[in-house]
């Protein structure tokens, strides 16, 4: 998880960010450009700073590490978050970016502006409606696993050079018996999600710097965790 | 009041009474009149094939001797059954025992004699209206060839033809558009009856002298002006002298100016009835839907969840006040009802039966006072009605739970659990929203266990999940989710099984779970 958040824009999407940010104690910053959401996260109590949308932005680099940093582009209209983000973009090549937009169409122009990530907020929504009414227990199960405090979790795990599971294949290992967790997926590599799914039924060949998208309960999840960071011995290795 | 007028009303209230005879005639009554009946159209297909088979044998027995049963059944059969429609439909159009029983309370209230008389006069009008309706000439004319010594009533069965009308909607409607423009049509038809009386005339005057003039008689005279004020011409009769040639150009050029006015006249009869034709069908393709999903307010979000809904093939009826905001009701290629969804009468109106054909209501209305309004308007029809909103102001949440929501949808809370979600486990989360999203063919889908499943699949062995390609992620029962559940779980109707898998998988998993038994 990166340590610091940026959130540039102080409305109701940003509040809700914020507010899940802090829940989780991560050091939060917020960078209007007017005086009325100024003095609004003021009264929040919110570390807030008022900015111009065409500064040149070097002070976020003398002021954070910014592989520490991810920055949430949510000001109110498209246009100045597509302009933040690639003047944002312009500065930093590694800066993670995560950008609201209104619509799809936006949020392609935001991925096009070098945005890590847009969230059309319409279409999200709309497809929270429509899953609601076609799927219910998905709907329900989704909330569970991402939005609640129960103990079933989704988590990620990068696999490492030489440890068990590197070089092993997807259909010689039975997580769901003996971990009581199950493998939904394999990342080819961080953040350039070419996923296999374990559904697909392809037997996929787990190398190193390959993420499994698991899912189970917290204490299952430690152990697996511990399981797969031990270094496979020199036979085992030999075998596969 | 005299002992037969006793009887009279002893029997009308014996009558209102029956269930059985309201039933009948209830039963009569949506058969002939009610377009949602679900078997009107049965009977409207077989009075057409009726009429189409009698006009054949028309046709047939003009040059070919017809056989004894063909007769029979034309001038008989046909016959009896047009009469019986005939009189029930004058038996459903009006109720006497209803008006005798409204006459006799009111009388009774003012403490006056019973009046009789205004009963039969009053039953006797709505009859009367019935049968001098358009309609029910026809259908009368239509039931002559039953008489058929008097052969010049064989000519009657052409009757039948026009009750076509009476069972085909559009050709109602062709009619109906048609009607509202009788004014022009009235002095379009009085400009051509002068027209063709005045140049009859003259044309007379100039030819009917001439030797080498066809024209000898008003009538030919009368037959050739409608014929060239038609534009139509045969040429069996032409105007030899000059003056009859003037009146012929005259008249060729007022034949245009008619048939130019007559056309324009249906062409915008026609624009402007467009919409409510449209709203009628719609009316009419909303009242046979079984199930759909309704949809109160045309916003933007409104608009994303349709194209979602058309996707997925599923059956839903927007309402919307605003006919700006609304999509147009002519080009839209979904049901769009332009009325407030927050009216009771908007419902009857529309027959939109809240309890048996909605699903679930969704309120995406442009604010949160709108969606309050609108949900207890449809809490107060239907108090069990399933209802989801969006909600605008995370401060109104409290009061769309009281106004009786059950899934509330709040966008900055959703993209704020989001935001977290990418920043904390990017990779796993863009791997549930490929699922979620249906991009890709891997789908997050649910199996509800029914009793037919439950007859061959006791344990969460018997499902055989192993043996797919399916991952079985946990099974919800009451409420209470079971991750990666033993082989030896129980499983109980209503539970639902929550998998990963190929879409195509999925269905066909879910279709053998359910021809197990077989």
């Amino acid at each position: 998880m990166k340590k610091k958040v940026l959130v540039f824009g102080y409305n109701e999407y940003a509040k809700e960010i914020i507010r899940n940010f802090i829940v989780d104690k991560i050091d939060t910053k917020v960078y209007v450009i007017d005086e009325i959401s100024l003095g609004a996260a003021h009264n929040d109590g919110i570390n807030v700073e008022l900015v111009e949308l065409d500064d040149d932005w070097l002070d976020i680099g003398e002021n954070f590490d910014i592989n520490e940093l991810i920055c949430f582009c949510s000001l109110d209209d498209d246009a100045q978050n597509v302009f933040l983000t690639i003047s944002l973009r312009a500065e930093y090549e590694n800066l993670h970016i995560i950008s609201l937009a209104t619509s799809k169409n936006s949020a392609d122009k935001l991925r096009l502006a070098g945005a890590n990530k847009a969230i059309a907020k319409l279409e999200t929504t709309a497809n929270v409606i429509v899953e609601s009414l076609e799927k219910p227990g998905v709907v329900e199960f989704m909330n569970d696993v991402l939005y609640s405090h129960k103990d079933l979790k989704l988590a990620e795990y990068i696999i490492k050079k030489e440890t068990v599971l590197d070089g092993s294949y997807l259909h010689e290992i039975d997580l769901h018996k003996d971990y009581n967790i199950i493998i939904l997926a394999i990342a080819d590599k961080e953040l350039e999600a070419e996923f296999t799914f374990t559904a697909q039924g392809h037997n996929h060949r787990i190398d190193a710097g390959d993420v499994l998208v698991v899912m189970g309960r917290e204490n299952d999840l430690l152990a697996f965790e511990k399981e797969i960071s031990k270094t496979a011995s020199k036979d085992e290795r030999g075998s596969k | 009041m005299n002992f037969f007028i006793k009887r009279f009303v002893d029997f009308s209230y014996f009558l209102q009474a029956s269930k059985r005879y309201q039933n009948t005639k209830g039963f009569f009554y949506s058969l002939l009149e009610e377009e949602s009946y679900p078997y009107k159209k049965y009977f409207d297909y077989f009075m057409m094939l009726l009429i189409l088979s009698s006009v054949m044998l028309l046709i047939r027995g003009v040059k070919y001797p017809l056989p004894e049963y063909a007769i029979i059944y034309n001038e008989y059969v046909i016959s009896i059954i047009f009469m019986l429609e005939y009189s029930l439909r004058f038996w459903v159009y009006s109720s006497i025992t209803k008006e005798v029983i409204t006459q006799y309370e009111k009388d009774e209230f003012l403490n006056k004699k019973f009046r009789f008389y205004k009963v039969i006069n009053h039953t006797l009008k709505q009859k009367w209206k019935y049968v001098s309706s358009v309609f029910a000439i026809i259908d009368l004319l239509a039931i002559m060839p039953f008489f058929h010594e008097l052969r010049i009533l064989r000519l009657f069965i052409l009757f039948r033809a026009f009750k076509i009308f009476r069972y085909t909607k559009s050709l109602q409607q062709f009619a109906q558009v048609l009607a509202s423009k009788k004014f022009e049509f009235f002095t379009l038809m009085v400009f051509t009856s002068v027209m063709i009386s005045v140049s009859a005339v003259l044309i007379y005057v100039a030819e009917a002298n001439n030797e080498n003039s066809a024209i000898n008689t008003i009538f030919e005279a009368f037959y050739w002006s409608f014929v060239t004020l038609s534009t139509v011409g045969y040429g069996d009769f032409v105007p030899v002298t000059d003056l009859g040639r003037t009146v012929a150009m005259i008249i060729i050029v007022s034949g245009v100016a008619v048939l130019a006015f007559t056309t324009s006249i249906v062409v915008s009869a026609f624009t402007e009835q467009l919409d409510s034709i449209k709203e009628q069908k719609m009316v009419s393709d909303i009242s046979k839907m079984k199930h759909f999903y309704l949809i109160c307010g045309y916003s933007p979000i409104a608009e994303i969840v349709i194209k979602r809904l058309l996707r997925d093939s599923l059956p839903f009826v927007i309402l919307e006040k605003d006919p700006e905001k609304a999509p147009q009701v002519t080009k839209a290629k979904f049901p769009v009802v332009i009325a407030d969804p927050s009216n009771q009468e908007t419902y009857k109106m529309y027959g939109i039966d809240l309890k048996k054909q909605v699903i679930s209501v969704l309120c995406l209305e442009d604010s949160d006072v709108q969606t309050i309004y609108t949900a207890l308007t449809i809490r107060s029809i239907e108090p069990k009605m399933k209802m989801l909103s969006y909600l605008h102001e995370g401060k109104n949440r409290k009061k769309l739970r009281l106004a009786g929501i059950d899934d509330i949808i709040y966008p900055q809370e959703l993209v704020g659990v989001i935001s977290k979600e990418f920043t904390g486990k990017p990779v796993a989360f863009d791997a549930i929203q490929v699922l979620r999203s249906q991009s890709s063919n891997i789908v997050l889908d649910e199996i509800l266990i029914d009793t037919r499943i439950l007859e061959m699949k006791k344990t969460v062995l018997d499902l055989n999940i192993d043996m797919t390609k399916l991952i079985l992620l946990g099974i919800y029962k009451q409420g209470e989710f079971y991750f990666n559940p033993e082989d030896e779980t129980l499983l109980n109707e209503g539970d639902t099984l929550v998998v990963i898998g190929l879409e195509i998988v999925i269905e066909e998993y879910s279709l053998n779970l359910h021809k197990a038994i077989l």
